[in-house]
């Protein structure tokens, strides 16, 4: 399966390179891109021919170390940076596509998981794809810059070798530099409240075919409180369902459940 | 305490189970040292704590010299000290971090060690002295010191004063910082003048006399130095001379050499001029007098070394820009198109951006900067991390109701 890429610039070069990942993906990709990648454009240079041309749309090169996720990332930057080979823009120009770039990769920087920062830069690093390293590492340092000492050990994986009296002391003499730190903690508290999940009224939907079916098992009747409310209350589909119960009292009453 | 201890260790076995980031156990050390040159300095100091290799790779020269150079590429950890004395006239330091739409941060007191008020600046080292014997070199932002120990001044006798004026730069040669120190005697009449000049290296912890001699008895130091491609400057006044000159002191080979300041027109008067450094150019700032107008007029040596190579970038008329007075030029922009002026007004002082191509200046309005104060830049570096401590009275140690709370919040996560 190939990715075809849209050239947006038709006065430039319309040169493609397929590169291969290491799940064996085709990617189709504009010679002026490509050649940020500086690995790439050393395989060329290796090379005795010297028509692009001709060896861009034969030859695959091999990248093992990138997977395919990652590469589309790295080339959906690579579009976005000033190419070479364009025709100078004027100043005004240039201002829009600065701006235009911002916005992009502050969109792209929110949709990106930590880990897959990591996983990006190795990628860049392999390629030797120089502005796109530059933008990831600042982002991965901004990430990790108010983070705890806890947080950037995971985070890299790092054993801790300190004495605990050891650390106590970097810890006492440096206490400026953790005022202000999110405490590990907080942080931990924040990420597992933002997993809860909320509920909208999507109203009621009519011509549902074919339409649902309570389950012979379910209970049905009046609501014993309010007989104006017919039971079930609240249903959801599937059968194997486990019931929501508040903390105070559990299902059956008991004090212990299984 | 104890508790915060089994806290820490405890902390750890949490997060494998809470934490939902992968797991990256094996990162090339090269990757992970690229991604440090990028924090700021505070992160730095703090993940010192991380494990005892970082903490080596942190310390260390090389780490230390390519962190300061992306610092100041990128203009990052860069701010502004505020010196300025306080109702009971005691000095006190304020730090403003800048950020990338020219506004300034909240100006933080930084405490000094000392008391002393002449600053000079260089790669995030800051050189104070009383321009008498004390001394040190300082970096504001990771609040670590060194103190000179005191150089006498060898007076030699028919001489009744003497003063002294210091400068600071960095030698590339000898990857050392230095101060020197040049003391001009005179006595009441300055007949005579006799000078003697002594640098201090931060390398070797000590002052050494220069050999060197002060190239012309005739001219005299004005205060003020700039420091740039590892000498200092200084500018000269020469009694005879109409042009004026600048004298240059390199740190690495310790010789003087002269340069020769902007070409002045025979219908203007020059007054006050002054060296800077401005972006990565030496910097002549001078007001003039030109058909009953003032201007302030900024000229940088675009090409080190090269007299002809003097640019003027820009001339403010006095009126142009509304209230303006006296200025000094002190940074760029980061996109280069404005510059950072300190304008001295009757009573209290301002930070305006001018914008050199549509000649418009925007003062800076931030509440927490005092009403009077001196300006000096300051980059983030971890320069003389293996300084003393500033050790500032106003810190609190944890209170014990922090340490409840966070077991508090501990216990509660295990229930979730």
């Amino acid at each position: 399966m190939s990715n075809t890429s849209e050239n947006p610039n038709p006065s430039s070069s319309s040169a493609k390179m397929t590169l291969k990942t290491s799940d064996n993906e085709l990617f189709e990709v504009e010679e002026a891109v490509a050649m940020k990648f500086c690995t790439v454009k050393q395989y060329f240079e290796d090379e005795k021919d010297s028509d692009v041309a001709a060896r861009g749309s034969t030859t695959v090169i091999p990248l093992p170390n990138v997977h395919s996720a990652v590469l589309t990332m790295l080339i959906s930057y690579g579009k976005k940076l000033p190419q070479s080979n364009a025709v100078a823009d004027n100043h005004e120009e240039e201002e829009t596509k600065k701006k235009e770039r911002k916005k992009y990769e502050q969109g792209l920087l929110k949709n990106l998981m930590p880990g897959e920062l990591l996983d990006l830069i190795s990628a860049a690093n392999y390629l030797d794809f120089k502005e796109g390293l530059e933008f990831f590492n600042q982002a991965l340092a901004d990430h990790i810059q108010n983070k705890s000492v806890e947080y950037v050990r995971k985070f890299f994986g790092i054993k801790n070798d300190y004495e605990p009296h050891e650390e106590e002391k970097y810890r006492e003499e440096y206490a400026w530099a953790f005022e202000g730190i999110e405490c590990w903690l907080i942080g931990e508290l924040k990420q597992f409240m933002a997993k809860t999940k909320t509920l909208d009224i999507a109203g009621t939907l009519l011509g549902i075919k074919p339409a649902l079916i309570v389950a012979s098992f379910s209970v049905r009747g009046l609501n014993s409180l309010d007989s104006n409310i017919l039971k079930p209350e609240m249903i959801a589909p599937g059968e194997n369902i486990l019931a929501a119960w508040i903390n105070a009292i559990g299902p059956t009453g008991l004090d212990s459940n299984t | 305490m104890a508790k915060t201890h089994i806290l820490l260790s405890e902390q750890e076995n949490l997060l494998s189970m809470a934490s939902s980031s992968a797991s990256n156990s094996h990162i090339p050390l090269e990757l992970t040292l690229n991604i440090l040159h990028h924090l700021p300095v505070k992160s730095l100091v703090r993940f010192l704590c991380i494990s005892k290799q970082w903490r080596h790779l942190i310390s260390s020269q090389d780490f230390i010299k390519k962190h300061l150079k992306l610092s100041i590429e990128s203009n990052r950890d860069c701010g502004i000290i505020l010196r300025h004395f306080d109702d009971s006239d005691f000095l006190r330091f304020l730090f403003a971090p800048l950020f990338d739409n020219n506004q300034f941060g909240n100006a933080v007191e930084i405490h000094s060690a000392l008391q002393l008020h002449i600053l000079h600046h260089c790669d995030g080292l800051v050189c104070l002295s009383d321009e008498k014997d004390e001394v040190a070199i300082w970096n504001p932002l990771i609040r670590k010191y060194r103190k000179l120990p005191r150089e006498l001044v060898e007076k030699p006798s028919g001489f009744e004063h003497c003063t002294r004026a210091f400068a600071f730069g960095y030698d590339p040669q000898n990857d050392d910082y230095k101060v020197l120190r040049v003391v001009e005697f005179y006595n009441a009449k300055r007949h005579l003048t006799e000078f003697e000049v002594k640098a201090y290296s931060l390398k070797a912890q000590s002052w050494k006399k220069v050999e060197e001699q002060w190239p012309d008895k005739k001219l005299s130091l004005n205060p003020g130095s700039a420091s740039l491609n590892g000498a200092v400057h200084w500018l000269v006044d020469a009694p005879q001379s109409k042009i004026e000159s600048l004298i240059a002191f390199d740190l690495a080979t310790e010789k003087f050499r002269f340069y020769k300041a902007p070409d002045q027109p025979d219908d203007e008067e020059r007054v006050f001029p002054a060296l800077e450094v401005l972006g990565r150019y030496l910097c002549y700032s001078v007001l003039v007098n030109h058909n009953d107008t003032t201007y302030h007029e900024v000229w940088l040596m675009k090409e080190y070394g090269v007299e002809s190579s003097w640019t003027q970038i820009y001339r403010i008329g006095q009126g142009e820009v509304p209230g303006i007075f006296a200025y000094r030029p002190l940074m760029f922009s980061k996109n280069g198109k404005e510059v950072l002026l300190e304008e001295a007004r009757e009573h209290y002082m301002n930070l305006v951006w001018y914008d050199m191509e549509n000649k418009t200046g925007q003062r800076v309005e931030n509440r927490s900067f005092p009403c009077g104060f001196t300006a000096s830049i300051c980059t983030g570096s971890l320069l003389l991390l293996d300084g003393d401590n500033v050790i500032d009275p106003r810190n609190e140690i944890p209170s014990e109701g922090l340490n409840l709370l966070v077991e508090a919040l501990y216990e509660l996560m295990f229930e979730l």
